[in-house]
């Protein structure tokens, strides 16, 4: 579930170091996108475009991967503006859809972020920021730990189920749903925790101190990893001084 | 009883880190399918306390919740927990809120009962006002009208009725399960 958004490629976006693309296509740009007037917001809409069309991810696919935000929220901000804002009509329109686009390009990139990024990716890149290592092992065993624990959670329902219990999730079993969520945490809590020791344990034996030196793992910012972060941090700096 | 952060707190604190991220997956996928955002903080509110009261307790560390809702966020990155996938400003969630609740924590962990309801209570509370606080950020039209809901009737009623269900579930779970042989081994 959690790798559905991420779409391996062989492109040079994908291929950028980790923090390339968590300081331009999550920071640098959103942060560029919300600040800039409004005659730079063309220019934002274009390196978007060009990054997405390196990263070799269709448009089509883009566009079925981020519809179900970028439409309610377009609506949304609009319907806001025209009931909140200060104004005449044509002023609260314009306010809305410029509101709008500066909150396309933010899930935009950040969507494109997503796919562009293995998850696996993120606690390396946080080992690599000289970070406590300790903190990135366990966001590391706790990518890793997912799929276990979502076996767990499956097994433990299944058990219940066989008991006798319904269990399904729907608008109209959300009342009923309440007691089974409380029957189902117990169990689901106690096997976590379980997984858990029994993964640090295995870490121990295997000789991990977590006050001790680590090997961290390789990676080089090359020149393309240069060349987008020199541009985005020129397009913040065109956006807060126009 | 070990004082200080080891690795199998550190883990456990992880998994249930992990453990919050997938429980919320369902609820997720049920307010997306509908196209009602809304319905994920509606019918899950609740959760949120009823894993960091339990794991609080267990774990008995200052600063377990504030790593393990930052990991829980981190990992929910691009699943869209907080805002869009690939939310960035969606991570301060788990140091802000989960550093509250820590403070909450340590003022009150040798009253039990009372902890588990005012933790469960400031959770939620806490994290409707970091999410009004991103739409001030961003200058979303009528946030005012959002804290103006949040200090209703109708958003205190929200607030007590998922903290009070929250706490008890959340104090429930850690009856049954704070004398079992795991618990302990975490505490060892």
């Amino acid at each position: 579930m959690i790798t559905q958004l991420f779409i391996q490629k062989a492109s040079i976006i994908h291929e950028l170091d980790f923090w390339t693309k968590f300081l331009c296509l999550l920071l640098l740009f959103p942060l560029s996108a919300f600040i800039a007037p409004i005659k730079l917001l063309p220019l934002l809409v274009i390196i978007f475009f060009a990054i997405l069309v390196s990263s070799k991810i269709g448009l089509n696919k883009f566009w079925q991967n981020t519809k179900l935000y970028h439409l309610p929220i377009t609506i949304g901000v609009i319907l806001l503006s025209l009931v909140f804002s200060p104004g005449d009509l044509q002023t609260r329109f314009i306010y809305g859809a410029i509101l709008a686009i500066r909150f396309i390009l933010l899930i935009s990139f950040g969507v494109l972020f997503s796919m562009v990024t293995n998850p696996i990716e993120i606690p390396g890149g946080f080992l690599r920021a000289r970070l406590p290592h300790k903190f990135g092992i366990t966001l590391m065993v706790g990518y890793r730990m997912m799929p276990l624990i979502s076996d767990k959670i499956s097994t433990i329902i299944d058990a219940q189920k066989a008991r006798g219990a319904e269990i399904r999730l729907s608008l109209k079993a959300l009342p009923k749903m309440l007691p089974i969520i409380a029957s189902l945490l117990v169990p689901i809590l106690h096997s976590t925790l379980e997984t858990s020791v029994r993964l640090s344990d295995t870490l121990i034996s295997r000789g991990y101190n977590p006050d001790g030196k680590i090997t961290v793992p390789p990676g080089r910012l090359n020149y393309r990893d240069f060349l987008l972060l020199v541009t985005s941090v020129i397009i913040l700096l065109l956006a807060i001084s126009i | 009883m070990k004082k200080g952060w080891t690795i199998t707190k550190l883990i456990a604190t992880g998994s249930l880190g992990v453990l919050g991220a997938l429980i919320f997956i369902p609820f997720l996928v049920l307010a997306r399918v509908l196209q009602m955002p809304g319905l994920f903080v509606m019918t899950s509110a609740f959760l949120i306390p009823s894993i960091l009261v339990p794991g609080l307790f267990i774990i008995n560390q200052f600063g377990a919740a504030a790593i393990g809702v930052t990991i829980l966020v981190i990992l929910a990155l691009p699943m869209g927990f907080v805002g869009p996938p690939g939310f960035l400003p969606g991570v301060l969630l788990g140091p802000t809120v989960g550093g509250m609740i820590d403070v909450l924590y340590f003022f009150l962990k040798k009253r039990e009962k009372l902890a588990a309801y005012v933790i469960a209570i400031g959770a939620i509370l806490i994290q409707e006002i970091f999410y009004i606080g991103l739409l001030w950020l961003f200058s979303i039209p009528g946030w005012d009208k959002s804290l103006s809901l949040l200090v209703s009737p109708l958003g205190i009623g929200f607030v007590l009725f998922h903290g009070l269900l929250g706490g008890t579930i959340g104090y429930i779970v850690l009856k049954k399960i704070r004398k079992t042989a795991v618990v302990k081994r975490i505490q060892q």
